[in-house]
Formats: structure tokens, sequence, C-alpha cells
């Protein structure tokens, strides 16, 4: 098992109005959740009903009110920061808004050297160099460009390169396809399929269930706060 | 209402000065609608088909180089103007097509309520279309507008402003907004990218419903084969700044397999991620 999470709970508190009274939701009652080497699980649900924070709290980007985080293992709910860093190349994420994940006074191609520079630092011998993955996500033409001049799939491209140098262990990919045209769409597919061959764990969130359907080993769906095992 | 009765564009290219050399986005583009018909405008992202869509209304991307010719014919007869010359240099509107927005030509643009003026009601927005196509404020009219629209309890926007609407309801409010002036024409620019399936499909019927009733003239601009097949008669495709496939289509269904390797990458792509079983991955 590459990333378990054992009664994941989480609520989020809503003021209405200025001094209204407060609301607390319930978004997570004790989520079970787990992804082994090699697989792809699906994970679907309404907007809103906490599939992100299911990522988010897998990799101790969000903290979870109640439960267990393992990574490999080995349980991490309660390590430093600090601890957790020389991990985390191993662990990535790809956020949904693709702007997000990049630095807007860097091009592309200092985007792609900084993540080598700390892959440097972390691993030895040298790392792969880069332009596998720049032909590979036609990212040949932008690699002078900053982000605020690339569209939201070349912003997305950008962030899965560097995700695909640090060769993770495991990544929670939320919502990759958004808004990506059906070509496109059906490649990244494709991608995430190898990448789970070469024996990455990968968890994804989509609205697109077609696409859902095609890349994952297991669909789970989470409703009123709990994951269900969907047969297919 | 002039009553438009066509509108096509002949020979047209539109580049863009880049950095070092020109970057070219259509490249001697031929495409008419004629009243009554429905088109769609078939591509990837970065095709140019919104560049495309928005010529058509009259519309130019602000800096770019234009060649190519603009006619439309209406009640008066034939209308012909020269891009270079007519949209060239600024304003980047067409004036004589200008006149027409939201009465003969409606645009409903991509996305949801960042199109609105923030500082309007829904009425208000309602209230200036109608303004706009000659027609005085009708309250009732225009929440039997918003009613057919979907949304079925129209004093729930009525005096609201856009930030208080969710994205679908924006979208609605759009297409409202579109149809105020009983347009012949009515441009939609990708109007389900970016939503589920449940609400794609939603969208999808509620254009039908619309178009069933009012009888407008349909282009729209998307990169779902599906959406087109169901909405449109024919679809247009674009690629390399040309249009490259005009594929017929009618309920959902090609009428031809594609013929150009951009439309069949496109139709493959969606039979494969329709779950269809005879469609494998290109690697």
């Amino acid at each position: 098992m590459i990333v378990q999470g054992t009664g994941l709970r989480w609520s989020v508190t809503e003021r209405q109005r200025l001094f209204g009274r407060s609301r607390t939701k319930q978004v997570l009652r004790g989520v079970d959740i787990h992804v082994d080497a090699g697989e792809v699980v699906g994970l679907a649900g309404a907007s809103g009903a906490g599939k992100t924070t299911i990522g988010m709290c897998l990799l101790r980007l969000v903290e979870p009110a109640a439960g267990t985080v393992r990574w490999g293992g080995q349980e991490i709910t309660d390590w430093s920061e600090g601890r957790l860093r020389p991990q985390r190349r191993r662990f990535q994420a790809l956020l949904q808004p693709p702007y997000a994940m990049l630095t807007p006074f860097l091009t592309v191609q200092q985007h792609l050297e900084e993540t080598l520079r700390h892959l440097r630092d972390v691993r030895q011998p040298g790392p792969p160099h880069w332009g596998a993955v720049v032909d590979e996500l036609d990212l040949g033409a932008v690699l002078g460009s900053r982000p605020s001049s690339l569209s939201g799939g070349e912003a997305r491209r950008v962030g899965l390169a560097r995700i695909l140098l640090c060769e993770p262990d495991f990544l929670f990919a939320d919502e990759p396809d958004a808004g990506l045209d059906p070509p496109r769409r059906m490649a990244l597919a494709a991608r995430l399929r190898r990448l789970a061959g070469t024996g990455s764990g990968i968890l994804v969130v989509t609205h697109d269930t077609p696409t859902l359907l095609h890349v994952s080993d297991r669909l789970l769906r989470l409703r009123d706060g709990v994951l269900e095992e969907e047969i297919g | 209402m002039t009553g438009l009765t066509s509108l096509a564009l002949h020979g047209v290219q539109v580049g863009f000065a880049a950095e070092a050399e020109e970057r070219t986005v259509l490249d001697g583009v031929d495409l008419s609608l004629v009243r009554g018909q429905s088109l769609s405008i078939l591509g990837i992202s970065g095709a140019g088909k919104t560049v495309l869509s928005r010529l058509l209304i009259g519309l130019a991307p602000a800096g770019a180089r234009l060649s190519g010719a603009l006619v439309w014919t209406d009640r008066d007869g034939e209308h012909r103007a020269d891009l270079a010359r007519d949209l060239g240099g600024q304003p980047p509107v067409l004036p004589p097509l200008a006149a027409e927005w939201g009465r003969s030509i409606a645009y409903v643009p991509q996305g949801g309520a960042r199109n609105l003026n923030p500082a309007l009601t829904i009425h208000a927005h309602l209230a200036r279309a109608r303004q706009r196509a000659g027609l005085a404020p009708d309250a009732d009219t225009e929440r039997a507008l918003l009613r057919e629209v979907g949304l079925s309890d129209p004093d729930r926007v009525w005096s609201r402003r856009p930030r208080a609407l969710s994205g679908g309801m924006a979208r609605r409010v759009l297409l409202a907004l579109a149809l105020a002036g009983a347009p012949d024409v009515v441009v939609v620019d990708e109007p389900t990218t970016g939503l589920d399936s449940d609400r794609r499909q939603q969208v999808i019927d509620l254009l039908a419903s619309t178009r069933a009733q009012h009888g407008f003239g349909l282009l729209m601009v998307t990169h779902e084969v599906g959406d087109a097949a169901v909405l449109t008669e024919e679809a247009n495709v674009l690629a390399g700044g040309r249009i490259v496939d005009r594929i017929p289509m009618a309920d959902g269904e090609l009428q031809r397999e594609p013929g150009h390797a951009a439309s069949r990458d496109l139709v493959h792509a969606w039979r494969w991620l329709g779950w269809d079983e005879g469609a494998e991955v290109i690697p």
C-alpha cells in the first residue's frame, strides 16, 4: 500500500452574515481509503462533496480533524513538515487551478530546471534530462514562456512535466482533464495509465465519468461524507 | 428587426505579429450560415474557433492583421464589408453589423457571470437587452423568457446581481439575454466546456428546446463532437487555420466518417471517451 487514510474526518464551519449563526458542515465522516502501487483509483462525487479534501488530507496538505494517514505503510499523521519534506518528492499533487503550481516570474524551462536542481539535492546520481518529458508533453514551443502567456492546458502540462520528472510513488490528480479538448483528455488518460504501469499509485478526481472509467482500476464515490466502492 | 437571412465569411485570413515572426490563426476560411440552419465549428483548443465565430458577428481581435470579406443579406439586399479596410484599424468592430447586435445577431460568450455587468440586476440586464433591440421593457415577457431558459422561479433571480448566481444560472441568464431581441442568428461559444455530464446535458437540451421554439440560425463553437452532432446539421472542422472537413450530422450521429486527420482525432477521442468498445487509445 502506497498511501492509506483511515477514519478521516473533516468539517467546515461557515458563518451566515458577519454576526450571524455559524453552522458546521461535516464534509468527511470517517473516510477509509487506500491506493496500491501500480493502481489507479478514481474518485467521483458531487461538487462540494469533499473529493479534493480527501486527496489533500492524504498528502498532509490539509489536516484531518481525526483519522490516520500512512505513507508506504508508515504512519505519518503526526510528522512535522520538516520530517515530511524529504519524502514529498515521492508524494505529489497535480492541483486543479493550473496556474497555482507555477511561479509567475519563472519561464517554463526555469521551472523544469528548478525541479531538477531540487531532485539533485535529494537524490543521487543525477536525474534524467528533461528533454524526453518536454517532447512527450509537447512543451518545446513554450520553454521560454512565463505562466501568464500559457493557456490553461499548457500550464497544466508544465505541472505534469514537473511531476513526471520526480517519478513519484503516489500522485493525487485533481480534475486533471477539466477544460481539455477530447484528444488531449484521451492523451492524458493514457499518460496516467503509463505512469501507473511504472509502479506509481494514482488517485484521480474528475467530473467527466467516462475519462474516470477509462483510467481507473477501481472507482470510489463520495456520498454524504463516506466512500462507496462502485462495481465496474 | 432587419430580417437577416444569411451571413458569410469569404477567404478570411487573421494573423498576429508575435515577437519575431507572424503567427497565422486563420488562413483562408470560407463559412456561410443561412437563417434556420445550424452549424458547428469544431476543433481543438487554440485552433482559432473563437476568433472565427466573433468575426462572423463583426468583432475582430485587437491588433490583428485581417483580410477577406464578410457578406450578409437582409431585407434590404446584400451587404459586403472588406475586413482589411473596415476592421483593420480601430475600432475593432464592424459598425453596420454592431448595430444589429442583440436584435438580428446575438452572441453567447464563453463562461458565466464574468460576462455580466456586476452592478446591474438581472432584471436591468433584460430590460437593457430589450431596449437595445428596440423593444419596451415588459416584465411579463421577461419573466416568461427566464422560465423558458430553465429558471422556473424567475423572482428568485429577478432583482439579484450576477455574483449571487451560480455558474449554471449565469449561463442561463446569458442565453435569455441573447434571446431577448428575438434574433435571427445566435452564435454560442463553447456552451458546455468545464461542465460535468449532467449539467452539460441540461445546456444541450436547453439550446435544442429554445431553437425548436424560436427557429434561429445557430452557430456553435465547441470541441465536443457529441454536442455538435446533437445540435447542428454540419460540423466545420477547423485545423491549421483552415476548414479541413465538413461533416454532415443528424440526431447525435455523424452521417459520414471524418475525412481528415484532425477530424479523425476529434471523433476518435469522442468515441473512446464515450466508452465505445471499438476505439483504442492513440499513444
